[in-house]
């Protein structure tokens, strides 16, 4: 087994006023990965973002991308910037140019790419994200969620090998959030490590293959997701509900409901066949 | 302004095209002895927008009312002086006063007038063909400083959200009766701004971390947009405004 590609050690964090925002966090991504950082607003999470890809500098610990420790210099910064991408909260804050292509062009440029290499990256990642036909139009007239994919393409045309995204679920309505994830999809079947934060349990619990849970700076929980049962039905100690597949699926063990051996359904759509195919054994009860 | 650029049949044109034709024209308005050049300008750039940037006819003439009317109203207090009759025409005020014409000035006045609409004219239809993003795309050939371009890209992209966090907060305000009497107005017109200050400062430290985070150096630097030249057009283009140039230096003054 290959070690993780990103990792933090004993990583901490003060802002300058002295407000700790992290406290000694040990955490490791494995390569091509989907985590999940799950976390009450201020629990860190954009902090931590900001210091895997070098734009903080921890002030205790250190952050190894590939098993090497990060190097603050120039060409060190360089280097894990261009592996490690992040997609930031808002989406007007991400992109610099009204123009769609200047925009995508802006990180892959700045690795230095000859401008037929970055030519040919910004045209792919515009048919990766399906912005091809909204090229022309300047950034101030794009939606929110076409926005965000505009983001996530200037991140792809710089090919990161670590893709984090800070509540990327954030504002999307039903339909962008299917699409998103689509998306992830692809772009996990290329390889692609991506690391999340979101409010959402149920996303966590539906999507991911590790969770890492953050209180006030400090990491409180991290599992795998064949632990997911096990572990999260203790996550309403730190301010989360259980899972809304769990609470039905108690509801239905309640009633004498069985969903039968399998693993336990972690979508609403996979519990929704499980219940399917489940039903058949069920006796009706008479009221 | 802003979505005509984007949406015009002028669009792909390459910039320096439509630039080259703008500045011969606007020179030729500049330079001419004769008022009907410039007017002959206004005339062909109202034809070009219209006709070949299909720019619809009532957009054109809302970008046009503000400068022209302006245009007009300056023109008018140039032709009219106040003073002792000596024109051709003049209307008493009484004691001895009245407001009259003299034939050089309303010469001056038709000169000027026309003058500045033929400029105006052709600045309007650059800025209406053109985005503002491939027009700082010519300044970058042109080889005006990075730092000046950076500026430019990053304000012109900052103006547009600046614009809608505003709109949000007066929407906001708006709704909370913020507006409902002069007062609040003002009040509210006044907490405004200074939150939008305030947000700027948040967001500009936004995006700079974003910026670093996407490996920004000491320059902005992005892909360079591909046109397509055509050499027919350009050559129309220039020959039309070369035209309208030498008209504007041979043409006498006189009328």
């Amino acid at each position: 087994m290959t070690g993780p590609i990103l990792e933090a050690r004993a990583l901490s964090f003060r802002y300058p006023g002295g407000v700790r925002a992290l406290d000694g966090l040990d955490l490791a991504f494995a390569p091509g990965s989907r985590n999940v950082v799950l976390g009450a607003n201020g629990a860190g999470k954009s902090t931590l973002f900001m210091l895997l890809n070098g734009v903080l500098r921890p002030s205790g610990g250190q952050v190894f991308l590939n098993g090497e420790a990060l190097d603050y210099g120039r060409a060190g910064l360089r280097k894990v910037r261009s592996k490690v991408g992040i997609l930031f909260q808002d989406p007007d804050a991400q992109l610099v140019s009204a123009d769609l292509r200047e925009d995508i062009s802006f990180g892959p440029m700045n690795l230095g790419l000859d401008v037929a290499t970055v030519r040919r990256r910004v045209e792919k990642a515009l048919v990766d994200t399906h912005l091809e036909d909204l090229a022309d139009r300047p950034v101030h007239a794009l939606s929110y969620g076409q926005k965000r994919r505009a983001g996530i393409a200037g991140l792809l045309a710089m090919e990161p090998e670590v893709l984090i995204l800070d509540e990327p679920t954030a504002g999307l309505d039903h339909r962008a959030q299917g699409e998103f994830f689509e998306l992830l999809d692809t772009l996990r079947a290329d390889g692609l490590t991506v690391i999340l934060s979101t409010h959402s349990i149920d996303l966590a619990y539906a999507w991911a293959d590790r969770a890492f849970v953050l209180e006030r700076g400090r990491l409180v929980a991290s599992c795998h997701a064949h632990e997911f049962p096990e572990v999260f039905p203790t996550l309403p100690r730190f301010g989360f509900g259980l899972p809304r597949v769990i609470e039905l699926q108690q509801a239905l063990a309640s009633c004498g409901l069985s969903l039968g051996d399998g693993p336990p359904p972690r979508d609403h759509a996979g519990l929704l066949r499980a219940i399917g195919d489940a039903s058949l054994s069920w006796e009706y009860i008479e009221e | 302004m802003d979505d005509l650029a984007y949406a015009n049949r002028l669009r792909r044109v390459h910039p320096a095209e439509k630039a080259i034709f703008a500045i011969l024209c606007l020179m030729a308005s500049l330079l001419a002895r004769s008022p009907i050049v410039p007017l002959l300008v206004l005339l062909v750039m109202s034809l070009v927008a219209l006709g070949v940037a299909r720019i619809p006819f009532g957009a054109w003439l809302r970008i046009s009312l503000l400068p022209v009317g302006f245009l007009l109203v300056g023109g008018l207090s140039l032709a009219v002086d106040i003073g002792t009759p000596q024109g051709a025409w003049s209307l008493p005020l009484g004691r001895g006063l009245s407001l009259c014409t003299t034939p050089q000035g309303l010469r001056l006045a038709v000169h000027v007038t026309a003058r500045s609409l033929g400029c105006t004219a052709a600045m309007l239809f650059l800025a209406a063909t053109t985005p503002l993003t491939d027009l700082i795309q010519l300044l970058r050939w042109g080889r005006v400083p990075d730092f000046v371009i950076e500026m430019l890209t990053i304000s012109y992209r900052a103006l547009f959200i600046l614009l809608e966090t505003a709109g949000q907060m007066q929407r906001a305000q708006a709704s909370r009766l913020g507006y409902s009497s002069f007062r609040t107005s003002l009040r509210s017109l006044g907490q405004m701004v200074s939150h939008l200050f305030g947000r700027s400062l948040q967001r500009a430290d936004l995006a700079w971390n974003a910026m670093l985070s996407r490996g920004y150096g000491e320059v902005l630097c992005v892909l360079p947009p591909e046109y397509r030249v055509s050499p027919g057009r350009a050559l129309a283009g220039a020959g039309v405004g070369l035209g309208l140039l030498l008209l504007a230096l041979f043409l006498p003054g006189g009328w």
